[in-house]
């Protein structure tokens, strides 16, 4: 009877543990974000009031407005989507055909490429920034663009930049998700891919009509990890895009353009940018979070 | 008999083809947006540039801009020992405390998929501009802070990072040594940024925990196994590969990291008055040897040190 007693109280013990552990955590995680938005509905004579710990007293949207403005926030937000979107089926077709190669087929370079692709994640994106920058002031694919009309293109302010990366798997996380497919295609069954084999199937009905719908998931993944990296992506888009904006670098110029403020309104302004620009994502993965995290566990890594 | 085998013939041989034909795109782009860059990161690294008019003329300098980043300059050692610093301290630390936070949520309870949820959101928000900005904020405040020492809303940021002074004193009271204490309150500064970067690791930890057989816990439940035993002879070695692998991805996804001094130091020193390539890429390339030099290490731990187990199928 006692023993069962000590049982109960130690698992009582651990939920209670455990719970003020995770609320804590979620707090941590969670309070940075709350933190901006009250900052941002913070009215001007609430900014300077020091008896104001968390809540304003006087709300106001003056913030946001003034931060939509300088974000031009309508016509910036549907090229971003534009451009993430196009980013993001690219690479999933350009990871998958990648991946699927590697995964089914036996070749000679095969460990080759394999090595190649992980060596693509490891390399720290600055080695190659800024050959890759010149790269794009005169783009040419082994003389064949100069061949033809004479000069190279300047593909710089243009996201066709971006889009090449990401068609021909080259990004900063490309390696990443090329492994993670791999491992999926690699714990397919082999029998249904036989037995397609049999009944007459080509090697592309087979990839196009058993491997791409049973990857459904994955792809999905890959599409939405690719959409919200290229929406915080920072790297990308200061490197090839000056005069043409997305998102970031309009939250970037924005936050930075703010000098001339105080540092309380240069905060609230770029409290109230964050919020602006999380927004969508927020809502993405708000609607999505079940293919972000559960996919993470179904890509065959585990298991 | 014989046509069998020819028909297999022909059908590895198209096989093959197709597998080089879907390779095709990758390829093209590791040529032209990887291979080519890095070898002229290389090259810029060994030779001076000077623009004469329109055109830049390359001398060959050997290891001069090595020794330059190396032994000239400042401040590159110093970021180059802080950048290794940070995965020194916080890699351990976020294996910790994934691994922590995976015990604590491989078992059902209520709020569970919310609180996996927020744990993930990190992963989303935390990355690229959100991040940039967010530390300008914290430097701004750490500034403001140092100015004035008044005490509203917006410098609470200021007020966090001071918080662990409280607590070293605290601990400096009770006698511990200082190394200690000064180890102990940079943990707690950087509990945020372990906390921010585990998100991937702890839902990769939750699944491996979950794809071990119950039979193995039930068998050492009959043997009279305690959790504790449980927890060391069963759950560790069966996660072993994914604690490697979750080891590795920490130790990357920091030194990409747009929180990460370096990387920010170089970018500077391209783009900056000086604009000088060549030094810059010389630092990359010192950089990125010292990481494959972690790696490699780790990879060394965690495979000579027979840490991981792995399975037979």
């Amino acid at each position: 009877m006692v023993k069962i007693n000590s049982t109960k109280a130690k698992s009582l013990l651990m939920s209670v543990f455990r719970y003020a552990f995770l609320i804590g955590l979620i707090f941590t995680i969670l309070y940075p974000q709350l933190n901006k938005v009250i900052i941002a509905f913070r009215s001007q004579a609430d900014l300077v009031d020091s008896s104001i710990i968390f809540f304003p007293k006087h709300f106001s949207i003056a913030s946001f407005q003034e931060s939509a403005e300088n974000l031009e926030y309508f016509p910036t937000l549907f090229r971003t989507i534009l451009i993430c979107t196009v980013s993001g089926i690219l690479h999933v077709a350009s990871c998958t055909l990648t991946a699927y190669s590697i995964a089914k087929f036996e070749f000679k370079l095969k460990k080759f490429i394999y090595a190649l692709i992980i060596l693509t994640f490891l390399v720290p994106p600055t080695l190659i920034s800024l050959p890759l920058y010149t790269n794009f002031q005169n783009f040419d694919i082994f003389g064949i663009i100069e061949a033809i009309t004479g000069s190279p293109l300047t593909l710089l302010d243009n996201p066709i930049s971006i889009f090449l990366l990401y068609a021909t798997a080259n990004c900063l996380k490309s390696g990443l998700f090329i492994f993670l497919l791999i491992q999926f295609f690699k714990n397919m069954p082999r029998v249904l891919d036989e037995a397609a084999e049999v009944d007459g199937a080509t090697n592309a009905q087979i990839f196009i009509k058993l491997a791409l719908p049973a990857a459904r998931t994955m792809l999905v993944t890959v599409f939405l990890f690719t959409f919200v990296w290229q929406w915080t992506d920072t790297y990308y888009t200061s490197m090839f895009f000056n005069e043409f904006t997305v998102m970031s670098s309009a939250l970037m110029k924005s936050v930075s353009g703010s000098i001339e403020r105080t540092f309380v309104e240069s905060s609230q302004l770029s409290s109230a940018g964050s919020v602006l620009f999380v927004i969508p994502i927020i809502i993405l993965y708000v609607i999505c979070n079940k293919a972000f995290v559960q996919s993470i566990e179904n890509s065959g890594i585990v298991g | 008999m014989k046509k069998l085998t020819l028909r297999e013939a022909s059908s590895s041989a198209k096989k093959k083809r197709f597998a080089y034909i879907l390779l095709i795109p990758f390829l093209l782009g590791f040529l032209l947006f990887f291979a080519r860059p890095l070898l002229l990161s290389l090259y810029y690294s060994f030779n001076s540039m000077n623009l004469s008019g329109a055109k830049i003329i390359y001398e060959y300098q050997g290891f001069d801009k090595y020794y330059q980043a190396l032994f000239v300059n400042t401040d590159f050692r110093a970021e180059l020992l802080s950048s290794l610093k940070q995965i020194v301290l916080n890699v351990p630390l976020i294996m910790f405390f994934s691994l922590f936070v995976a015990t604590l949520l491989s078992k059902d309870f209520k709020g569970r998929n919310f609180t996996r949820v927020i744990l993930f959101l990190p992963v989303i928000i935390s990355t690229g501009v959100l991040l940039q900005v967010e530390n300008a904020d914290y430097l701004m405040a750490q500034g403001q802070a140092m100015i004035s020492d008044t005490a509203i809303g917006l410098e609470e940021e200021a007020a966090t990072y001071a918080s662990s002074m409280g607590l070293k004193d605290l601990l400096l009271s009770i006698d511990l040594p200082a190394q200690v204490t000064d180890y102990m309150a940079e943990i707690i500064d950087n509990f945020y940024i372990v906390l921010t970067s585990s998100g991937v690791q702890i839902t990769l930890l939750i699944a491996a925990w979950q794809s071990i057989p119950p039979s193995l816990y039930e068998a050492s439940a009959i043997e009279g196994a305690t959790a504790w035993e449980d927890f060391w002879k069963i759950t560790i070695p069966m996660i072993s590969p994914y604690i490697f692998v979750c080891t590795i991805y920490s130790i990357v996804d920091t030194f990409t990291s747009a929180n990460n001094g370096l990387v920010t130091y170089i970018r500077d020193i391209a783009n900056g008055q000086t604009m000088d390539y060549g030094l810059a890429s010389a630092m990359s390339w010192i950089y990125f040897i010292m990481v494959s030099i972690c790696l490699g290490l780790v990879a060394l731990l965690f495979l000579r040190g027979r840490l991981v187990v792995y399975q037979e199928r």
